[in-house]
């Protein structure tokens, strides 16, 4: 078992009013799977992402990661425990625009404080296996979206995560650099790497091995 | 890591080239003028403290009550003080006397030269540190016609031969007398007050009267036990002249000697400053312009902060904690002040002549000075610390999910304290502006006013040996010289006027120990009249009176402080002339700066007492005179001439005030330029986050006007805001710094609207520029980034 939702609510106060984002949230996820999360604008998949990626709490509920109960460690143990285990991959890639391909590769590996040697192997290692070699040093302005949402995964997969949370990974794309995104996420699925992403479309939904629909913030 | 921050700083920096270069500018002007200020500061410390037991040894000053109650505070003191205090006080432990230093022709007919020479007590190098150079010994100044000369000057008349032994001519007053080498001193410091290139015995500066306890021409300094405090000595001396001297008008204290230089400025008494104000005026200045040039850079920074919450919640997604976060920020501070700092070192190095000029200091290479280095360091130190920490700790604090939304809402706390900090920058510029015009004010009162004495066109020149022996045959022949409208003579030169006495009595004194200090001017027959002087009463001194050389003309002041009703043929006596009276009361006016009252004066008319010949010039035939002046000169004397223009003297005695306005109005300058430039990023950073607002408010109708109006508006607040806070601050320090004048401007309230206004002008001219660019360009563009 990977991780575990029990009955988690969410909710914000406004004008008087408490208004759910999540309400009664249950499920659970098993290593090795690949889930999609759909539903409507509103709906609140990204909430329910960042619950799970930890990034967001929430107000009522029991979240078991590995066997850690997120609902009841502090702060710091928590962060620590994202880092080390989930990568994210985002819609509009969140590359760092001040740092070449290599560099953005290279970053998470430092806040791990992995010596040089060992960062170089990695890097390397990453840009050959997405054949990304020959842009190592160009920014990201320079690459095409598909390009960049594919550094985008390189760097959410090279500290090695258990866990890959992907927030509409194809949303920016056009329908070819998508198709290749999703089958690169396919073919990672295949290798071991759970995944979990959100997704509007259909299709994308399908390469998943299970759907979670939610509306109004209620999975159905 | 570090490598890593190290890069990533750097291409942030150059890719916000606007940013970085305002603050950068901001940075370097307020580190230039710290440095430019510590480097003045250096210089001005540290004065006279190498004599050996500098703490003991002090200089025995002189608080002599005058009319009116208050106390005039003299350094000068009479000759048989010191004599006085050795022998009845014997905590004194040693006492040197000196006179001078005097311009003395000095050396050999073929190499005569216009010498400082001083004249001091045998034990003068045993009790100040003037090393002697080896072969000489302490008991140098025994023999009465010794001299002791300084490396200099025995390099150039004996060349590389042991000058002791040799004999060498100086003329003190009248002739020239033979004198005998006995030792040479070493370079004097430049840290020293005391500047002289010879010594010779006290004794050959002997006036007529050195039994007075009244005259003030002997310097004394003396070495006090170190058991007691300067309080405990100075109570035991305090009142020496009633005891022993028979004077009660005055009491004696002592002032360490290195604290001479500093605190020369005397109030009733007690010390109340002098160059030590300077100090801290420039200290403060050299704060406030950091602290504006910091808080550019904290505003900037984190108004900047929204468009790099993308960047740290990237950072803090794939693993970067907040220390490490921080570390970046502050590194980018470091790395902005780092590059300020070296711009700085190189402006600082460019602006040394102007920085000379303005402060007469003489600074050369500071590149090659360690303390500007370590000064650098503390500098740059400090301003990371100011600007650095608050940014830092913004930015890195950001909760990573909102900071990837991306629009991150500032709350309102934000916004008040960056206000706050623009408001605090204009206030310190309000300040400094109503500063600089006050200055600038009062130097031109002091400029215009109407000193009671007509100085335009007058050129004086001082007598050497050889002028002063025929100075009446000069005289004869300066007369026959068409260009030169009247001569004459005086012993003073209307600002630095020595010889003040407490000796004279007059009739009605109402009882012999009555004193009075009066300052004591001679004159030749016709330089009161050259100069314009109103006459009050009776007449000026004329040839034709035979018995006018005893005479006396005085001023209203001294009129009044004597107490005399009709004052015309009163007699006064002193310095053994007796039967003299007075003839004529001028009209006050001023002969030292208009920093004091006018004081007491008696004229005499001792044409043979009156070391500068006073010429006035035709208008348009100055340079001619000059030239006659100086072929006249020559005949008589073999010294080089020189020569001064009496306007240019009376200017002299405010460059203190003068190098006050010069630096305060570059520094209120920079102090503009750097919250400008604050408010010009601040702007900017508003004008994006409405561009919006903007848009929608221009396609639902909004017109220019009303769109520079809401914008403009919140600024505006902040000047006045600060404009309000700045007007009594600066009130109160403009009325501090004219109290030194006895003579000052009245501090309308419209100076201080018209500082504010300024400031105001400029801060709404750039807000209106930026604002106008911003509510001209087409809505549609902002609109369709959305």
């Amino acid at each position: 078992m990977l991780l575990q939702l029990n009955n988690i609510f969410k909710w914000v106060n406004s004008g008087g009013q408490r208004i759910f984002l999540l309400k009664d949230i249950n499920f659970e996820v098993k290593e090795g799977e690949f889930i999609s999360i759909m539903g409507p604008s509103g709906s609140g998949k990204s909430t329910l992402l960042n619950v799970i990626g930890m990034l967001d709490g929430f107000d009522e509920g029991e979240y078991q990661f590995l066997d850690e109960p997120v609902h009841s460690i502090k702060e710091k143990h928590r962060s620590n425990l994202y880092k080390e285990y989930i990568g994210f991959v985002f819609q509009s890639y969140h590359l760092l625009d001040e740092l070449t391909v290599k560099e953005n590769l290279e970053m998470p590996l430092l806040y791990k404080k992995y010596k040089g040697a060992e960062r170089k192997a990695m890097v390397a290692d990453m840009l050959d296996r997405f054949n990304i070699v020959g842009k190592k040093d160009l920014f990201p302005a320079q690459l095409s979206g598909g390009q960049q949402q594919l550094v985008g995964i390189a760097r959410a997969l090279i500290s090695n995560p258990k866990l890959i949370l992907a927030d509409e990974p194809t949303g920016n794309l056009n329908s070819k650099q998508g198709e290749e995104i999703m089958e690169l996420f396919k073919q990672l699925n295949d290798e071991g790497v759970t995944i979990i992403q959100v997704t509007h479309s259909e299709k994308n939904a399908a390469y998943g091995s299970r759907i979670i629909n939610l509306l109004d913030g209620r999975m159905i | 890591m570090f490598k890593h921050h190290l890069k990533i700083s750097f291409r942030n920096l150059l890719k916000n080239k606007g940013y970085t270069a305002i603050n950068s500018i901001g940075l370097t002007l307020g580190i230039w003028c710290c440095l430019m200020i510590s480097l003045f500061i250096k210089d001005e410390i540290g004065w006279d403290n190498f004599h050996e037991g500098s703490g003991q040894l002090s200089q025995v000053m002189a608080n002599v009550a005058a009319q009116n109650g208050d106390i005039d505070t003299w350094d000068g003191i009479g000759y048989p003080v010191g004599e006085a205090l050795l022998e009845n006080i014997p905590e004194i432990k040693a006492l040197t006397r000196t006179a001078g230093p005097r311009s003395s022709a000095f050396g050999t007919t073929e190499n005569l030269m216009d010498v400082k020479v001083m004249g001091a007590d045998p034990n003068f190098f045993t009790l100040l540190s003037f090393p002697l150079d080896n072969g000489a010994t302490l008991s140098c100044l025994e023999n009465p016609k010794s001299v002791v000369i300084s490396q200099d000057l025995a390099s150039s008349y004996f060349g590389k031969a042991n000058p002791v032994g040799k004999s060498i001519s100086i003329t003190l007053d009248e002739n020239a007398q033979e004198y005998l080498v006995t030792g040479v001193f070493q370079k004097i410091p430049r840290k020293s007050t005391l500047q002289f290139d010879a010594v010779v015995p006290l004794d050959n500066f002997l006036p007529m009267n050195n039994t007075s306890w009244g005259n003030g021409w002997t310097k004394t300094y003396a070495l006090y036990d170190d058991s007691l405090t300067l309080g405990q000595i100075n109570d035991k001396i305090k009142e020496t002249p009633k005891n022993w001297g028979n004077s009660d008008w005055f009491t004696l204290f002592l002032q360490p000697i290195q604290d001479r230089y500093l605190y020369g400025k005397f109030e009733n008494g007690k010390v109340a400053g002098g160059r030590i104000d300077n100090i801290y005026l420039f200290l403060i200045i050299a704060i406030v312009t950091l602290v504006i040039a910091c808080f550019n850079f904290i505003n900037l920074a984190t108004a900047r902060a929204v468009r790099r919450t993308k960047e740290v919640g990237i950072k803090k997604v794939i693993g970067a904690g907040k220390t490490s976060l921080m570390f970046q920020f502050f590194m980018e501070s470091w790395i902005l002040v780092t590059i300020s700092s070296l711009l700085a070192l190189v402006l600082a190095q460019l602006s040394i002549p102007v920085f000379n000029s303005i402060t007469s200091k003489a600074l050369s290479h500071i590149l090659n000075e360690p303390f500007v280095y370590i000064a650098l360091l503390c500098i740059i130190f400090i301003t990371v610390l100011l600007s650095g920490i608050y940014p830092a700790y913004f930015l890195s604090h950001f909760k990573a999910v909102t900071a990837l939304k991306g629009v991150l809402k500032e709350d309102l706390g934000q916004k008040k304290i960056r206000a706050g900090l623009v408001a605090f920058q204009f206030c310190l510029s309000i300040v400094m502006v109503a500063g600089t015009m006050i200055v600038y004010f009062q130097m031109q009162y002091i400029h215009n006013k109407n000193l009671g004495l007509n100085r335009e066109n007058i050129i004086y020149t001082p007598m050497d040996m050889g002028t002063y022996k025929h100075a009446e045959s000069i005289m004869d022949e300066l007369e026959q010289f068409s260009d030169l409208k009247a001569i004459s003579r005086a012993s003073g030169d209307f600002v630095h006027m020595e010889g003040g006495s407490s000796d004279p009595i007059w009739e009605g004194q109402n009882h012999e120990d009555e004193k009075l200090w009066f300052t004591i001017l001679n004159v030749d027959f016709g330089l009161l009249e050259m100069l314009d002087v109103q006459l009050n009463q009776g007449r000026f001194f004329s040839p034709e009176m035979a018995t006018d050389t005893l005479n006396y003309i005085v001023n209203e002041e001294a009129v009044k402080a004597m107490g005399m009703e009709n004052p015309i043929g009163k007699k006064i006596s002193f310095w053994g002339d007796e039967g003299g009276q007075i003839v004529g009361v001028v009209k006050d006016f001023h002969f030292t700066s208009l920093h004091t009252a006018i004081k007491p004066l008696i004229i005499r008319c001792r044409p043979k007492e009156s070391y500068l010949f006073y010429a006035k010039t035709n208008v348009g035939k100055t340079s001619q005179a000059i030239a006659h002046l100086e072929t006249v000169h020559k005949k008589f004397s073999d010294l080089p001439f020189s020569y001064h223009f009496l306007d240019n003297t009376l200017e002299e005695r405010y460059q203190n005030e003068m190098k006050i306005q010069n630096l305060s109005s570059i520094f209120a300058l920079i102090a503009i330029v750097i919250s400008c430039l604050g408010l010009f990023g601040l702007v900017v950073f508003t004008i994006n986050q409405h561009t919006k607002e903007i848009a929608i408010r221009k396609v639902l109708g909004a017109n220019i006007s009303t769109l520079l109006g809401f914008l403009s508006m919140d600024f505006l607040k902040i000047v006045l805001l600060s404009f309000l806070i700045a007007a009594p601050i600066s009130w109160y320090f403009a009325h501090k710094w004219l109290q030194g004048f006895a003579f000052h401007i009245t501090t309308g309230w419209w100076i201080f609207a018209f500082a504010g206004l300024i400031v105001l002008c400029i801060a709404m001219t750039t807000v209106c520029l930026l604002t106008l660019r911003a509510a001209v360009a087409n809505p549609v563009k902002s609109l369709r980034t959305e």
